[in-house]
């Protein structure tokens, strides 16, 4: 008897042990570090290089004449050891010329973890990322960058040159760009603001919504995602399938817009000088502006030289309805 | 044999005269040397003219932008991002280059101008507007570029259309007053290779005082201001008042690290200042803040201390050196209906609320909304002071000892904190290594400039932070000298009569005098450590 109530402590005592042990390595969070900072001349723009596989990338100014890279790796699993990122992430330099990348498989680490990567460097910085599943945020460098994911969001602004970036799932959200951006996602939504030199947006699905853009031209090629546009300063070409398309602008070049079940809206200053050319198969075209003489009955087509005429706004649309205000 | 005799006696002679004189002019060439090893000299600024400021744009190299604040030292904590946005949004307003009325930009109001060296710094194209009738310069960052943008004044290269760059010079010689094709004449106190220099007249033509900045420039002759083809403005009568002597001079600061000095305490200035008493009393220095007419808390921007803080200063400097009319400074400082322009509404730089796209508002996001001058203000908080040279060499370090013991750091007390708790963590609570005790001093009639400001006498100026100083071009407020040994020289002066031909009052001594006595005494290694050592901030 003595010896059975023995062997039923001790038996209880292990089970307390193991599941201690297996607590601890369920649930403990553990936390790797990795942070180095390179010298780099100003007399040379930085290129920098990242290829990662997943992870958060964070690209910023910081000041010149370095670069710090700092990643942290945060897992549940408890797998990244003190080596996690000596053996997992490749840095190498030529002069001012920088590649990041995470080595093919070791970048991944067993359970739940999150990477991230911070890498401050000089305004005079050229960017060419591409990532594998992850969001990325540029901030602040001259350009031109260059960013690519295969799933997550991508956050570029203040941008002194070009911009093009591409994500096959994700949003994509561009801010104070000096040159041309070329968005493009597979399925998301498109944000640009402040890019006057114009902007190319394209998404599968998803909303686009321009924000003070030079010429530019936006395109939902199926589903209901809208389009939304508020001070274009150059041509538009908007094309939905489903979504309503929505322009409040002053107008300074030509506007083509497009849908082919949704409704189209058109708001423009008093006494702007335009040429609407406006037509819905199936809709009404309905004309709300003081300087236009209203149609007295329901139309399909209209078509006017308002105040004496001016650059063309063509609006084309099979079922929805058209708003010209 | 006597004639031999005579010949080989004077020949001896002549060997002994001439090894004589041989053995003279090395022995005066090698003291001269030595001696002129010995004699202290400014190293002059860190990293040569060539690789800062202008130096770079000349060689087409875009001039680095301010840094961004650097983690706390003492908690760890860095910028959020908005904290970064507004700094980033703040370098692209103060880039800007103004165009006058509100729709004769080049490129869309706030956007990088494509082509140029800086799209965020242009030269060439306009991306903003606003710029008043006179003004002393059309974009912040032009008199601020030394040794990088948000610095002092410095150089920038006064051709920037052309392909080949000419030297860098001083802004205010040819660019400014002439970009765009106004017709400014440049006053003599200006010079090609001179600070950049704003001008305050002492008195008015009645006697009373005066004080106030007097703008060098107009907007007359504008070739991109269709709207004020009338404009026939006039410069002020500069070379007049320079005869008469009623001009005082004043040099750009630099806006490096202003958010760590106005996170700084009123109290822990005045502790400061308690802890060398009695170093100050053995000195002869005094001292005393200068504080504001509302709220009697200490003002320390500028100069004399006459601005309470960064914000007030931004908006002051957007009317006072742009023209730029704003929520702070409403009333253009020249009013002149034929050159303000039908399509430039005052105040012009204001929170933006109109309901078109004009002034390129995106209402989703405040860092549109707000104007140019408030974010200006944002930029220069989270900017981080001057870095000092890393690796300091062994002349230098010493140097800062010399500096502590001949009583120099009495007055520029090398290190404040912030304030224990602030809504910014990464301004709270860390050291600011300012070199200043943000106080104003009796500097003798020698610098004397005969203007007041708030409690700041005719005399008195604020201590300038030193932080910086081993990359500035110019010293003391009105640029007189770019020879450190020279600006230290510069703070002793004896006690002066009044002048009444130039309205000057009796001067007491400089405060500094003590000091400058013990720096003189100093031998030339010590005081050319002190030299290495201000080179080295």
């Amino acid at each position: 008897m003595k010896v059975m109530r023995l062997i039923g402590r001790l038996s209880f005592l292990a089970v307390a042990i193991h599941l201690a042990a297996w607590a601890r390595a369920g649930f403990a969070q553990s936390v790797r570090e990795f942070h180095r900072t390179l010298p780099v001349t100003v007399s040379d723009p930085v290129t920098l290089e990242v290829q990662l596989s997943e992870g958060e990338l964070q690209i910023a100014y910081g000041r010149q004449e370095q670069v710090s890279i700092r990643a942290i790796a945060r897992t549940a699993g408890a797998k990244a050891d003190n080596e996690f990122f000596a053996t997992s992430l490749s840095v190498e330099q030529a002069g001012n010329h920088l590649r990041l990348r995470d080595l093919s498989g070791k970048g991944r680490v067993e359970g739940e973890s999150r990477i991230v990567y911070r890498i401050d460097v000089p305004y005079w910085t050229e960017v060419l990322s591409v990532m594998g599943d992850g969001k990325q945020t540029i901030t602040g460098v001259m350009g031109p960058v260059i960013a690519a994911t295969r799933k997550g969001d991508i956050k570029v602004c203040y941008v002194s040159k070009g911009v093009v970036a591409k994500t096959g799932l994700g949003n994509l959200d561009l801010e104070v760009i000096g040159e041309r951006v070329e968005a493009k996602t597979g399925n998301g939504n498109i944000s640009c603001i402040r890019a006057v030199q114009g902007v190319s947006a394209e998404t599968e699905d998803g909303d686009i919504v321009l924000v003070v853009v030079g010429p530019s031209n936006a395109t939902v090629k199926t589903g209901i995602g809208r389009i939304e546009v508020t001070g274009a300063k150059g041509s538009l070409l908007g094309s939905t399938v489903k979504g309503d398309l929505q322009v409040k602008a002053m107008l300074y070049d030509d506007w083509r817009l497009s849908s082919a079940s949704g409704n189209i809206r058109v708001e423009l200053p008093p006494a702007t000088r335009f040429e609407v050319d406006a037509t819905t198969n199936f809709g009404e075209v309905l004309i709300d502006r003081d300087d236009i003489e209203k149609p007295s009955t329901k139309v399909r087509y209209f078509q006017q030289k308002v105040n004496g005429g001016g650059k063309r706004i063509e609006v084309r649309t099979d079922s929805g309805k058209i708003v010209i205000r | 044999m006597k004639v031999v005799r005579v010949m080989k006696g004077s020949s001896f002679l002549s060997v002994v005269v001439i090894a004589g004189v041989l053995i003279l002019s090395c022995a005066w060439a090698f003291t001269r040397g030595f001696t002129q090893a010995l004699v202290p000299r400014d190293p002059g600024v860190r990293g040569g003219l060539a690789n800062t400021g202008g130096g770079l744009q000349q060689r087409g190299i875009p001039i680095p932008h301010p840094p961004l604040i650097s983690p706390n030292p003492t908690t760890g904590a860095t910028v959020n991002d908005n904290e970064r946005a507004s700094f980033v949004e703040g370098i692209n307003r103060a880039g800007q280059l103004e165009s006058t009325c509100d729709r004769c930009a080049d490129v869309t109001d706030g956007s990088p101008v494509p082509g140029e060296l800086d799209p965020v710094f242009p030269q060439v194209h306009t991306n903003s507007n606003g710029l008043g009738a006179r003004h002393n310069a059309d974009q912040c960052f032009i008199c601020h570029a030394h040794p990088v943008l948000g610095g002092s004044g410095g150089f920038i290269v006064p051709n920037p259309s052309d392909s080949v760059a000419e030297p860098a010079e001083n802004p205010q010689f040819r660019l400014i007053p002439h970009r765009f094709g106004r017709q400014n004449v440049v006053p003599a106190f200006e010079e090609q290779y001179g600070p950049i220099r704003e001008v305050r007249f002492k008195f008015k033509p009645d006697g009373t005082r005066d004080g106030g900045v007097h703008q060098l420039w107009t907007v007359r002759g504008s070739t991109n201001d269709p709207t004020i083809p009338n404009c026939a403005l006039t410069q002020p009568d500069f070379a007049a008042q320079f005869a008469a002597g009623n001009l005082s001079f004043r040099i750009p600061l630099q806006m490096l690290g202003l958010g760590l000095i106005e996170s700084i305490q009123d109290r822990e200035i005045l502790a400061h200042h308690e802890a060398t008493a009695a170093q100050q009393a053995r000195l002869g220095i005094a001292g005393h803040p200068n504080r504001s007419g509302n709220d009697g808390t200490i003002t320390r921007f500028g100069w004399k201390a006459q601005n309470k803080s960064i914000t007030i200063f931004a908006g002051e400097a957007y009317n006072v050196e742009m023209g730029i009319t704003n929520e702070a400074f409403p009333t253009p400082t020249e009013e002149d209906p034929g050159c303000q322009g039908p399509e430039k509404p005052q105040p012009n730089d204001v929170v933006r609320t109109a309901p078109d796209d004009t002034r390129n508002q995106a209402f989703n996001n405040p860092l549109h909304i707000l104007p140019d001058w408030q974010q200006f203000q944002l930029m220069m908080r989270f900017t981080d002071g001057p870095t000092p040279d890393p690796n300091p060499n062994a002349s230098a370090q010493r140097g800062r000892a010399v500096f502590e013991q001949i009583g120099c750091a009495v007055c520029h007390t090398p290190q404040m904190q912030t304030a224990p708790v602030m809504l910014s963590p990464v301004l709270q609570d860390r050291p600011v290594n300012l070199f200043s005790d943000l106080l104003l001093h009796h500097m003798g009639a020698n610098l004397a400039d005969n203007i007041l400001q708030g409690q700041a006498g005719p005399d008195e100026f604020r201590t300038t932070p030193l932080w910086g100083v081993g990359q500035r071009i110019f010293f003391m407020h009105d640029g007189r000298t770019s020879d450190l040994l020279e600006a230290i020289s510069a703070h002793f002066s004896n006690p002066a009569p009044p002048d009444p031909r130039h309205h000057d009052p009796a001067y007491p001594a400089s405060e500094a005098n003590g000091v400058i006595r013990n720096f003189n005494a100093l031998s030339n290694a010590d005081k050319q450590a002190v030299l290495d050592f201000l080179r080295s901030l």
